[in-house]
């Protein structure tokens, strides 16, 4: 399923079951024990095939006897290799766990969130890198659910945020495990979460000469993901409406629009900021610099007008498809924050929340866990980071080596190319970006560079990069889905939603009509719709000389295929007949070289496909004689 | 892929457009050349191609596992052209390099090595100058397996752009296979540097260092290793490659290795070598994959003999009447049927109490070894009482089968049988067999279902007496009323001289009540015939002292007198004391009898028939009776309803015999014979349609036809044969043929002794008379007073008195044989001996012609 076909099949259930709340809930209810019941589809069948050879090896044990080893071995094997396929492990969450001793005051506020929420409860609750909060379902029997529920808590996010505005993120996290919410209902987004995880891993490709019966299930994973998922798609964002209005109730709508606004606002400036130019360093330091994530909270505490331009991109955005959450504009109409209010908001915002809920709520923990945090966060990154650093050196290298090469100073297209590819990789694109725009002074068409460009500049909103990126999608129709992110974010910021939807039914066009096209161009048969050449007559006169120049061709007739894909382009089809043995039976090998020459020598405005009216291409001939001045040559 | 079995499948034949590269297999992994050709499919019978089953393209054919890409030899081609005239066509109306180069790379692709000889001359001309064009050329030809064809391209795109890395790589290469290993590693100094891994492929270093290596310099080589480790940690987990390194290593004496240790994979075990890597099927690998199998299988094997051992099979053979119930600790009761009942009870010992029919407990247990369960054939049978019979058949399958060998089970309540291949349950007729030669054994077990008489006889035919013993006294302690096993066991144990045993037997069932006559008889011959008369007189004084008045006792107690007016006192004690007791009738008529007063003899001998009609021994003495009267219409009819009754009772058909012989009736006595063999063989199918020769003989010997029977008893070599054959002889007068037959240490048989000695003496031929007549008078002197005056009478010289004679207590048929040789002996009195010799002269068997002969009036 596409994304557009997924689009249309989720509006299909806003607009049809998805009005009823309830009739939604028991049809998601229905597609998950589908699901079940075909994740056990390879058990059911193992077992059944095993007592296929058990019993009667049982029944009749001194006759039958190899029946019941041979069942007996099916059943282990089976069973192992389901166990294998459904036991998935998924590692647990990592991050620095907080105790109830260290940091008494947020797990008062958690408990008391619980309790108003009536949620479950949480296994363990962690604080993690990321500038979010989620609770995390590790579900120890695989797709058989049984979750822990994890709460994790990024610390740039609690120190981003006021107590309150905190406690409305946390209220909001509570309520996906509430029970004043219908349990099923609960029950399904925590379902379609856990599943998420787990159908991504048996997607996995398996190692080629396994034995293993995921093929199986993957088939059945790709019917049903999609039809379950987008079930549970719409219920999951009425439940995000749901979680966000109970989070409001709690906390107030004031403070709820200042958390949603400063959280989206923060995100942005770290994806689009913070991090990247960290990752900047990776050329000169073999190691991540010490103090990132003080750094990081002394960023967040000096946010202002500076970045007022981020603040504002997030009202641009527009809600789709590929997250459950709803945009930031929704979210704040869904907890009844008004456009006037919202003006309101963002002045608030750009003070800094003094103190921070971080401060408040972890107290004297939050140096230690602060350096907890930055150990983890440095534990994970350092291969990573070293790995980049080692590359740096080489790219570095090879850039010195390419400033010294005279081709490069010549203006050589494919050395400047070379360079700008190191430099790309080694800094900036923005460092690039001169050397990109003078090789396409010399070749407009070149490829990369109009696509490395073109990324740049629309990543850095510059709307110019579309015309680069569509260049470069003319050169190679193949880099088309690579641009996508890059429209997408781009239309993103600047609030062109309609845009999306466009880009998203170009790839899934795109992605119909590539393969389509492909096996278009690849194959004809006697089904095909034939048409006229439409030669013109010197083309065809070069092409008759050619015929007539072959000792053996008698006869030729020319058609083309009609192609629905790409009908610029044309699929020229010969049939040539070769003079026959004075057997009169014809030579297969003297027609195959006649075949073989013409290739060689025939020159179309298009794909040709050159045959003899024999075996399979009979049908095609004899279509091909039935064209209007399909006969070009004949030696008789 | 083609396959075929017998040479019947499908099968590639034809090979165009062939051509070969090296290359890598994507099955088995081994560098080889792989070959892509144009063929043809086709179904074959002995590898005879008949059907065509379509031309088809082969890609990349390994030669070493067979395994290939195959496809639609019109698609391949329809795709080929198209492909290929149109990355042409791209390249004409933009003659780019990089169109140039993927056209080159679908001209080889499809493998058209002209076209792309010819395309590669033009564009290598159109892009002289183009570093990417002509690296790119050699990297192409590199990958097509032309390696040399590569160097002058990468050599151009060197010169051109030296920076360039894949021309730096190619042509390094190309100093590598030339050896020039020095130049090569400037040429790769680049992928030295740290993070290079990052960017590049380090194939070229890894071959650098595998070629120091083979040059053996191992110092360079194990430098490059080392960075190949550290760009590439995952190659140190590679086998191969740990060789390569151990291999420098152990070269150079380092102490230290550039390797880390190797982490254990499951997974590795069971992957196929990289390419270029020997087979790594290690031994180690073939462990654990035979330890997988063998655990499956020991796994299978386990569930299979404990579900064996689970499932026993207990056959409670029953054969008492009356309803019967098993119980076993833990279960339910059984309620058993008569015959074999199956229980399914797993191994273990059992304690089973038999309630009903018996009242009994067994203990027994069903046990086998593990590997018993799979290759023995055990079976534990039940037997309630140790009521039945049980037999084991074992037959043995061959092209030339034997007879079936027979074991008999009697007496246990339980027991434990190896080898049962069909328990109760038949054998088959027929078995198959892979060879002539070969042979089957089957071994069944089932439940005799014949009368213990019969497997008594065939026992004793089989010359196991021990156990036709042991047979007739268990059926004798089960039922003591059996008289026919009883007379057969006695005359068994007495003939194989194992009287302590008969005695000790009989004894114990004297005691029993009702009191059993016959085998109270058989006691007493036993006993008297041992001449321990005081014991056993003291025995019956003792029950008579118990039981003073009973008729039986008393009758026995007279049997056993040898004073004959006291036995005639308690046989009439004993009819007066019981008058419905047949014994003493029948022990009073024998006395009459014995002194040739037939008339007296005759009522009382009526009654005892009429009282007990199944008693052998009455009916013979009352044909006896009738034969000396000339009463032959009652015997006839008596047996003829009886042979109305039971058509094959041999005694009845022998009685009849005689009174249709004594009657004259020949033809009557033929017919019969015939009918009776017609009857058997309608019964018998396997019998030769006539009666058995014993009954023939005993026919011809009573009807007197003795060249007929010597004729039958020449044919007959049983032992009955040999007898019928003696007699007729003798009663021929072929004296000494006879006398080769039998001698006197044969025959203890008084009556057939004399019989010999009296047709020696007809002859003339006192010796041998006196020969044959001497083991009798010997015999004589050790019995009863009335045997010694029979003795004394054939030795003495003076005639004897007629009356004396008459007072002789012997049996008829004795006494008639002694007189006749009495009368040839004296013949001063020859003629009042011989009329009381033909008077008691009654029973149809021998001597009875001879004494008739010998006894008839002088003409």
């Amino acid at each position: 399923m596409n994304h557009e076909e997924f689009d249309q099949f989720v509006q299909q259930i806003e607009a049809g079951v998805g009005r009823n709340h309830e009739a939604l809930r028991r049809r998601v209810l229905q597609w998950a024990l589908l699901g079940y019941a075909g994740l056990l589809m390879p058990l059911a069948l193992v077992v059944t095939v095993s007592l296929a050879f058990i019993i009667p090896g049982i029944i009749w044990i001194s006759e039958a006897f190899p029946f019941l080893l041979i069942g007996v071995c099916f059943l282990v094997v089976g069973c192992w290799a389901v166990a294998n396929l459904l036991w998935i492990r998924l590692a647990a969450p990592e991050g620095r766990t907080v105790t109830r001793a260290e940091a008494p005051a947020l797990f008062a506020l958690i408990d008391e969130t619980r309790q108003r929420l009536r949620a479950a409860k949480f296994y363990r609750v962690l604080i993690v890198p990321d500038c979010n909060a989620a609770v995390s379902y590790s579900p120890r029997l695989g797709v058989f659910g049984w979750n822990r529920n994890y709460l994790m808590l990024g610390l740039p996010l609690m120190e981003g945020l006021s107590r309150d505005e905190f406690a409305f993120v946390l209220a909001h996290e509570c309520a996906h495990l509430s029970r004043q919410h219908h349990r099923s209902g609960q029950w399904v987004y925590r379902l379609r979460r856990s599943w998420e995880q787990v159908f991504a891993h048996l997607s996995q490709l398996h190692h080629s000469g396994v034995i293993s019966l995921r093929p199986f299930v993957q088939k059945f994973i790709n019917w049903f993901w999609p039809r379950f998922n987008a079930h549970a798609f719409v219920l999951s964002r009425a439940h995000e409406y749901q979680a966000d209005a109970t989070a409001a109730q709690l906390v107030g709508v004031p403070t709820a629009a200042t958390a949603l606004i400063r959280n989206d606002w923060h995100g942005r400036v770290l994806d689009e900021k913070f991090w990247p130019d960290l990752w900047q360093q990776v050329a000169d330091h073999p190691a991540a610099p010490e103090g990132v994530f003080l750094r990081l909270t002394q960023l967040l505490n000096s946010l202002g007008v500076g970045e007022i331009q981020r603040l504002e991109q997030g009202f641009r955005f527009s809600t789709t498809n590929s997250n459950t959450h709803p945009c930031l504009s929704e979210r704040l109409r869904g907890i009844g924050r008004n456009l006037d209010a919202q003006s309101a908001d963002r002045e608030t915002v750009l003070l800094p929340p003094q103190p921070n809920s971080a401060e408040v709520l972890l107290g004297p923990a939050l140096p230690a866990i602060r350096a907890d945090i930055e150990k983890l966060w440095r534990k994970k990154t350092e291969t990573n980071w070293s790995q980049q650093h080692r590359k740096a050196s080489v790219l570095q290298e090879r850039l010195g080596r390419l400033d010294q090469s005279p081709v490069v100073r010549q203006e050589d297209v494919d050395a400047m190319w070379d360079k700008a590819q190191a430099l790309l990789q080694l800094r900036t694109p923005e460092a690039a970006t001169p050397l990109l725009r003078q090789i396409l002074a010399l070749a407009p068409k070149n490829v990369n560079a109009n696509f490395h460009l073109g990324s740049f500049l629309l990543q850095s909103g510059d709307g110019e990069g579309e015309q680069y990126l569509e260049q470069a999608i003319a050169g190679n129709e193949e880099l088309f889905p690579r641009t996508v992110d890059c429209f997408q974010a781009y239309y993103q910021r600047t609030g062109q939603s309609g845009r999306i939807r466009e880009l998203y039914a170009r790839l899934d066009k795109y992605e119909k009509t590539i393969a389509a096209s492909r096996l278009e161009r690849s194959d004809v048969t006697a089904a095909d719709k034939l048409l006229p050449h439409e030669l013109s007559d010197a083309e065809l006169a070069t092409l008759c000389a050619v015929l007539a120049a072959d000792p053996d061709v008698m006869t030729a007739d020319l058609g083309r295929k009609e192609l629905r894909y790409f009908v610029e382009q044309k699929l020229y089809l010969l049939c040539i007949r070769i003079r026959p043995e004075w057997y009169l039976l014809t030579n297969t090998d003297r027609q195959q070289a006649a075949i073989n020459r013409l290739i060689q020598a025939v020159r179309l405005p298009g794909r040709v496909f050159i045959f003899a009216p024999s075996g399979a291409f009979r049908p095609i001939a004899r279509k091909l004689t039935r064209i209007p001045n399909a006969r070009i040559f004949s030696k008789r | 892929m083609p396959s075929t079995v017998n040479g019947i499948g499908t099968h590639y034949y034809g090979k165009r457009n062939l051509h070969t590269r090296p290359g890598v297999c994507s099955s088995c992994r081994r560098a080889v050349n792989l070959s892509s050709y144009d063929t043809r499919l086709w179904f074959v019978i002995v590898f005879i191609p008949i059907i065509p089953l379509g031309r088809k393209r082969i890609t990349d054919d390994c030669p070493a596992c067979r395994r290939h890409y195959v496809a639609n030899w019109q698609k391949w081609e329809t795709a080929k052209q198209l492909e290929i005239s149109g990355a042409l066509e791209k390249y004409r109306s933009d003659p780019s390099p990089e169109n140039a180069l993927e056209a080159h790379r679908i001209l080889m692709v499809y493998r058209q090595t002209a076209a792309m000889a010819d395309f590669q001359k033009l564009i290598t001309e159109k892009f002289a100058d183009n570093a990417r064009v002509q690296a790119q050329l050699g990297v192409a030809l590199t990958a097509f397996g032309q390696p040399a064809e590569s160097e002058p391209f990468f050599a151009r795109a060197y010169a051109l752009r030296p920076d360039m890395p894949e021309a730096r790589i190619g042509v390094a290469e190309g100093h590598i296979r030339a050896g020039r290993l020095v130049e090569a590693r400037q040429l790769l100094d680049f992928l030295e540097k740290p993070g290079a891994g990052q960017l590049y492929s380090l194939g070229s270093l890894e071959r650098l260092a595998f070629a120091y290596q083979a040059n053996h310099q191992h110092t360079e080589a194990l430098a490059l290793f080392g960075r190949l480790v550290e760009e590439i940690p995952a190659v140190a987990q590679h086998s191969g490659f740990r060789k390569a390194v151990q291999k420098s290593e152990k070269a150079l004496g380092a102490k230290q290795s550039v390797l880390p240790k190797t982490k254990f994979s499951l997974r590795r075990l069971f992957q196929r070598p990289a390419a270029g890597q020997p087979a790594s099927f290690s031994f180690f690998t073939l462990l654990i994959i035979l330890g997988v199998i063998g655990v499956l299988v020991a796994a299978g094997l386990a569930i299979g003999n404990e579900y064996i051992r689970r499932h026993r099979t207990l056959f409670v053979v029953n054969a008492l009447s009356g309803k019967l119930q098993l119980n076993l600790p833990g279960r339910d009761p059984y309620n058993l049927t008569p015959g074999v009942n199956e229980i399914k009870l797993p191994e273990g010992h059992y304690h089973a109490t038999f309630q009903g029919a018996t009242q009994e407990s067994v203990d027994f247990d069903i046990r086998a070894t593990y590997f018993n369960r799979w290759f023995d054939h055990p079976a534990w049978a039940l037997n309630p009482g140790g009521a039945a019979i049980l037999v084991r058949v074992r037959a043995v399958y061959s092209e030339n089968p034997q007879p079936p060998g027979y074991d008999y089970f009697f007496g246990q309540s339980f027991q434990a049988f190896p080898a049962i291949t069909h328990p109760f349950t038949d054998l088959p007729e027929t078995v198959s067999l892979e060879s002539s030669g070969e042979t089957r054994t089957l071994t069944g077990l089932a439940l005799f279902q014949g009368e213990p008489l019969e497997l008594f006889y065939e026992l004793e035919s089989k010359r196991q007496h021990a156990e036709a013993l042991r047979l007739a006294e268990w059926r004798l302690a089960r039922h003591p009323d059996d008289t026919k096993i009883l007379i057969a066991y006695q005359r068994q144990a007495l003939t194989f001289v194992d009287e302590p045993r008969l005695e000790a037997f009989l004894r114990s069932g004297l005691t029993n009540r009702p009191i059993n006559i016959e085998w109270h008889r058989a006691y007493q011959d036993q006993m008297r015939s041992h001449t321990n008369h005081q014991q056993l007189a003291d025995d019956y004084n003792q029950l008579l002292q118990n039981d003073p008045e009973n008729s039986t006792l008393l009758y026995l107690k007279g049997r056993i007198c040898d004073d004959p007016v006291r036995s005639a006192e308690f046989f009439e004690r004993a009819r007066r004391a019981d008058t419905n007791n047949p014994y003493p009738l029948y022990a009073i008529a024998a006395n009459f009898s014995n002194h040739g007063d037939w008339q007296s003899a005759k009522p009382l001998l009526d009654r005892a028939v009429e009282l007990l009609p199944t008693n052998q021994d009455f009916c013979e003495q009352w044909k006896l009776v009738c034969f000396a009267l000339g009463e032959f219409q009652a015997p006839e009819t008596v047996f003829r309803k009886r042979l109305g009754q039971d058509p094959f009772d041999l005694s009845s058909v022998n009685s009849l015999c005689e009174i249709l012989s004594a009657q004259g009736k020949r033809s009557e006595a033929d017919q019969f014979m015939t009918n009776l063999g017609q009857s058997l063989r309608a019964r018998y199918p396997n019998s030769k349609g006539v009666a058995p020769a014993a009954i023939q003989e005993h026919y011809l010997y009573a009807l007197g036809d003795f060249t007929a029977l010597e004729k039958t008893a020449r044919l007959d070599k049983s032992a009955s044969g040999k007898i019928a054959l003696f007699y007729a002889l003798l009663e021929q007068n072929h004296l000494d043929e006879a006398a080769r037959i039998f001698s006197t240490t044969n025959i203890s048989d008084p009556a057939t002794l004399l019989g010999v000695s009296l047709a020696f003496r007809l002859a003339g031929r006192n010796s041998e008379a006196a020969q044959w007549q001497a083991p009798v008078i010997e015999d004589f002197r050790v019995s009863g007073a009335d045997c010694v005056r029979a003795a004394d009478l054939l030795n003495g010289t003076t005639p004897p008195a007629v009356a004396a004679l008459n007072n002789l207590d012997l049996s008829p048929s004795l006494k008639a044989v002694l007189l006749a040789n009495l009368a040839v002996l004296h013949p001063d009195v020859r003629d009042q001996i011989n009329a009381a010799a033909r008077r008691l002269n009654a029973g149809r068997v021998f001597p009875y012609h001879l004494i008739q002969r010998a006894t008839a009036p002088a003409p």
